[in-house]
């Protein structure tokens, strides 16, 4: 077999102009693969690290009921541990649960500044500092000033916010809000930083004061809305969904809690899914395309060779062996194709995972704390996606070289030879 | 003045590093009317000094004139209109082409050439298939044509455009003896009837005998010049 | 037009070759021509969306409020008098006019509270310029004089509600006190724009008035007409204001559709990138074959060069093939596209089984996307097929007549 290789390949030099076409049909669109594919899965990493640090967490744990009212912020339908023990003794539980690597509580609830006219709304976060450093790394997008303390009286807030209530950094803030007992308060905090993330919505119109102070103001202690679950994985999330159901089922005789996977409980997931699936059919689809070009190429060199096919036949190469040898020269200039695509694909989205797409202008106008969509777009290099491409190119341009190799394959050796 | 005048004519390939002679200085002069074979084995240098006669190629060395001009002085455009005007061209391999009719075929070169109304067009076209007995198969495309009446569509090809000069590179070597009789029997008659002259190359002895001037070429160079009445 | 009528019959010489590459052409275009058409659709859906709840064709409304218009602010309001209602009245190709007073709120069903946005109409009025009677689904729209409240089904179900529950909105009157609403749902609707379904909440005009504690103002006049007639209105509208030295303006509906035209542009440049790639591996494909032909004919062109044909003529005869093969990729893919563009716009498309419901995300749509016609786009792909074919197949045409004619005769 193997100098039927080598036969496949001097062959290919031919001709080279109509080699190089070809190569250069697959190589663009195995470039166009990557380079596409490299653009989803930052969009997509973007949305979901978002989504992930901002919502869902790996594993989400809330009140069942808290799912229909989570745009209210109510505070009617919190987490308060097994049997009312308190959140921290229930984080305890579920950080020994295995897989579970941390668990991060926050206590999310509506609240007011009131300006002389108006009154703005704001969305407020109890949150454990050291937790979230962790998590989120949320003190990077601290611009100005610092991190809240656990204990002290202050709050970060967004830069948005900030603008909106006219405040700065340093001074104070009287923030109004309803406890769960409906009753009316307000209490005064200190700003000692400002924060700003590339989700125009949460800048808008976030603030973040420590767990402890949050619990206090609204008269609940050791309750908090949700319980983030995060693991070593978020692709593996689920795996870690026996030890918890079973943790649950043996501590839990309520029943109240719902664990929400990240990746499947939530719409707008399924949503991207659906693209998702829907992009790898068009990949296949381009790259199916460009296989075109190929087998014309190749059936006209089997046309071209009816006489040596006919010939080699009478040497007594057998009819699976052409096949090998025409489906050879088209498996080269599939790879030489995908390898210079791959090669080029790698280096856009190498550059783009640098620079960045800006996307700001389509966003405009669009509610980024529903998306919660960053306006920039990296690419993601990764030799995985690259590996990706290749194979998927060497793959369906081998396969559809069979075709022409079957033609050639079965051309009866006398009608071979007497053709010109 | 002859129609055409060789001086000296080499003519070398390289190929890579070696030097192939293809013509070694062949001096020749055919006067218009004549109908002239070239005879040689393969190798000899028959091809070549058609092609360079034919305006397809360059001699290394040496001069062409055609009609009194200076082949070499001539324009690759000027090139072009010689041999749109001036000259036919017949090939072994007849080079027909597929998609057209025998028809359509010989009107194609009328075309390059003659500007006169479609009706005048057609008729020649037609006339001159006839001449070369194609009287019928005229919307034949050349896979339903049998070796000898392509051959003969080529030839009407060529003499469609009233050409000075004919060129035929080994017209009947794809053909059995019948068939290449016929065929040089109508250039022949044509050579006569329209006193074109007929440039033919061959290894045929048997067509031969049909020229009445013979040259023998041998290893790029003349070796016999004969004349017969 | 001999060589031309070459370059026809030479198309014929390798069908299967040929037809690939039209595949090639044609799947480029029609799945284009699909996308753009759903797009288009999405985007007609919008801007219905915008114009038959929200803000129908034309709004007046003063230029200071226009600025802050989503702050729902009760400032630069509009105090009806005789010189508007003349200028307006007088205005010819209004369908409908209504006023209405806008108002933020927060809907309180006794346990929980929301923001919304607090809607008071004239319902008569209302219902000439607005569609969301048409979708009531329980209950009914107010009748005029009767103090009743219409929401949307997304917020009842939010909020526990049922027709004929009372609730509590609370507002802050113009001098900034608090003050409450409190009515009864006469009926629910469930709109194709979400935010009518989400965070709207209908109540009477004068029951809205008398809560803000306004008067006789309003926030804006909304005023349907016939669609198409907006640009020419809005300016005749704002010089007759002008004319009478009122502090008006009017603006048609497009101004609050900027940013539905940005996102579906974002989209467009989307499937226009999906679009030149194939269109890219079909101008690789017509040089392909190009070259193949050459190839394959290459005594042809020698022959064709010993007749005397000038290089531009031989390259004249490739050119008319591989235009030939543009313009029957781009004439099928018009074809499949007009077929498939016909069955988009008559039955939709149901993307329902995507998964999730896409008005939570302020995706202005419900379960069927329908398609729209956009005829340019035919004549514009298809005028792109040719240039495309003809651009492509200059440079392996030059190549193919360069060749040397001893070599094309004698094949090398």
């Amino acid at each position: 077999m193997k100098f039927l290789w080598n036969l496949a390949k001097k062959n290919l030099s031919r001709s080279r102009i109509r080699t190089s076409i070809s190569i250069i049909a697959i190589a663009f669109a195995i470039f166009a693969v990557v380079f596409a594919r490299g653009l989803i899965s930052g969009v997509l990493e973007s949305f979901f690290e978002n989504h992930i640090h901002y919502k869902a967490g790996h594993i989400r744990i809330i009140d069942d009921e808290y799912k229909l009212k989570e745009r209210l912020m109510s505070l009617n339908y919190t987490l308060d541990g097994f049997n009312g023990e308190g959140y921290s003794e229930m984080s305890e539980k579920i950080r020994s649960v295995e897989g579970v690597e941390q668990v991060v509580p926050r206590l999310k609830f509506g609240a007011m500044v009131s300006l002389e006219d108006e009154l703005v709304g704001m969305m407020g976060w109890g949150i454990d500092p050291a937790e979230e450093i962790i998590f989120v790394g949320i003190d990077k997008n601290i611009t100005e000033g610092r991190m809240v303390q656990e204990g002290n009286k202050e709050v970060v807030m967004g830069a948005g916010l900030l603008k909106k209530i006219g405040r700065e950094v340093g001074e104070k803030v009287t923030i109004l809000y309803s406890t769960p007992f409906g009753s009316f308060k307000g209490s005064t905090f200190q700003i000692v930083g400002k924060y700003q993330s590339d989700i125009q919505g949460l800048n808008d119109k976030l603030f973040f004061l420590p767990l402890g102070q949050a619990q206090r103001i609204l008269e609940m202690p050791g309750e908090v809305t949700e319980l983030l679950l995060i693991t070593s994985d978020h692709d593996k999330a689920a795996s870690v969904l026996p030890g918890l159901n079973e943790l649950f089922s043996r501590e839990d005789e309520s029943g109240k809690y719902l664990m929400q996977l990240w990746n499947r409980d939530y719409d707008l997931i399924e949503l991207f899914d659906f693209a998702v699936k829907m992009y790898n059919s068009i990949y296949v689809f381009i790259i199916i395309l460009a296989c075109f070009v190929l087998v014309n190429t190749l059936i006209m060199i089997v046309n071209e060779r009816t006489r040596e096919i006919g010939m080699m036949s009478a040497l007594g190469l057998k009819g699976r062996e052409i096949l090998y040898l025409f489906t050879m020269e088209g498996a080269i200039i599939g790879i030489l194709g995908s390898a210079v695509g791959t090669v080029m694909g790698g280096i856009i989205t190498r550059v783009f995972s640098i620079v960045g797409i800006d996307y700001s202008a389509a966003f405009e106008g669009v509610d980024s704390t529903v998306w919660l969509m960053s306006p920039i777009y990296y690419t993601v290099f990764s030799l995985e996606n690259l590996a990706f491409c290749f194979t998927l190119g060497v793959v369906i341009v081998t396969i559809a070289c069979i075709i022409p190799a079957r033609k050639a394959a079965k051309l009866e050796p006398t009608e071979a030879l007497r053709q010109i | 003045m002859s129609l055409l005048e060789l001086n000296k004519v080499k003519k070398i390939y390289q190929q890579g590093k070696i030097e192939i002679p293809a013509l070694r200085g062949v001096d020749l002069n055919v006067e218009a009317g004549e109908f002239t074979t070239i005879f040689g084995p393969s190798g000899s240098g028959k091809t070549t000094l058609l092609n360079m006669i034919g305006c397809l190629d360059t001699p290394t060395e040496g001069e062409i004139r055609l009609n009194d001009k200076k082949v070499s002085d001539l324009s690759r455009k000027e090139l072009a209109m010689t041999r749109r005007y001036n000259i036919g061209f017949v090939f072994q391999s007849y080079n027909l082409i597929p998609v057209l009719t025998a028809y359509e075929n010989v009107e194609f070169a009328i075309r390059l050439t003659d500007h006169t109304s479609e009706s005048q067009m057609k008729e020649k076209v037609l006339k001159i298939l006839e001449e070369v007995g194609l009287k019928g198969l005229e919307s034949r495309r050349p896979n339903e044509l049998s070796g000898g009446e392509k051959q003969r569509v080529a030839i009407a090809r060529a003499l469609v455009k009233k050409p000075k000069l004919i060129l035929a590179d080994e017209p009947t070597a794809n053909l059995d003896s019948e068939n290449a009789a016929g065929v040089v029997d109508i250039m022949r008659k044509m050579n006569k009837e329209l006193n074109t002259t007929f440039i033919f190359s061959t290894h045929d002895p048997m067509v031969m005998k049909y020229a009445n001037r013979y040259i023998n070429l041998k290893d790029g160079m003349i070796s016999a010049d004969e004349r017969r009445v | 037009m001999f060589s031309f009528k070459l370059g026809l019959k030479n198309l014929t010489r390798q069908k299967r070759r040929n037809i690939l590459i039209i595949l090639v052409i044609a799947f480029a275009f029609s799945s284009y021509l699909l996308m753009d058409s759903l797009m288009n659709g999405m985007e007609e859906m919008s801007f219905d969306n915008i114009k038959n709840y929200d803000t129908g064709n034309i709004q007046v409304v003063h230029p200071e409020y226009w600025e802050d218009r989503e702050e729902l602010l009760l400032e630069n309001l509009i105090y009806l008098n005789q010189d508007m209602e003349e200028s307006i009245k007088n205005t010819d190709g209004l369908l409908g006019v209504s006023s209405e007073l806008r108002f933020k709120a927060n809907l309180n069903n006794g346990i929980d509270e929301v923001a919304v946005r607090g809607v008071g109409i004239s319902i008569e009025q209302y219902n000439q310029v607005f569609a969301t009677q048409n979708y009531v689904v329980e209950g009914s729209m107010f009748a005029p004089g009767e103090s009743k409240a219409v929401i949307g089904v997304s917020l009842a179900e939010l909020m526990d509600l049922k027709v004929n529950d009372y609730i509590t909105l609370l507002v802050r009157t113009k001098e900034d006190t608090f003050n409450t609403i409190d009515i009864e749902i006469a009926g629910l609707v469930r709109a194709p724009n979400p935010m009518i379904n989400n965070g709207i909440v209908f109540v009477p005009l004068d029951v809205a008035r008398q809560a803000l504690n306004v008067g006789n103002a309003v926030s804006m006049i909304t005023l349907k007409t016939v669609s198409g007639d907006e640009d020419t209105l809005t300016k005749e509208l704002t010089d007759s204001f002008k004319n009478k030295n009122l502090d008006l303006k009017a603006y048609s509906w497009k101004e609050s559709a900027s940013s539905v035209i940005a996102l579906s542009a974002a989209k467009k440049g989307g499937i226009g990138a999906i679009l030149s790639v194939v269109l890219l591996i079909g101008m690789l494909g017509i040089i392909n074959n190009v070259i193949l032909s050459a190839l394959e004919r290459t005594e042809e062109i020698g022959m064709m060069k010993a007749l005397g044909m000038r290089e531009w003529e031989i390259v004249f005869v490739f050119m008319v093939e591989a235009t030939g093969i543009g313009i029957l990729g781009g004439l099928a893919g018009c074809l499949l596209g007009y077929a498939g563009v016909s069955a988009l716009v008559k039955y939709g498309f149901s993307i329902a089984y995507i998964g999730g419901d896409g008005s939570a995300y302020g995706i202005p749509i419900l379960d069927r996307i329908y398609g729209a016609w956009n005829y340019p786009a035919f004549s514009f792909l298809f005028i792109l097929g040719i240039i495309i074919a003809v651009l492509s197949s200059i440079l392996p045409s030059y190549w193919a007549a360069k060749k040397d004619p001893v070599k094309a005769i004698y094949h090398r």
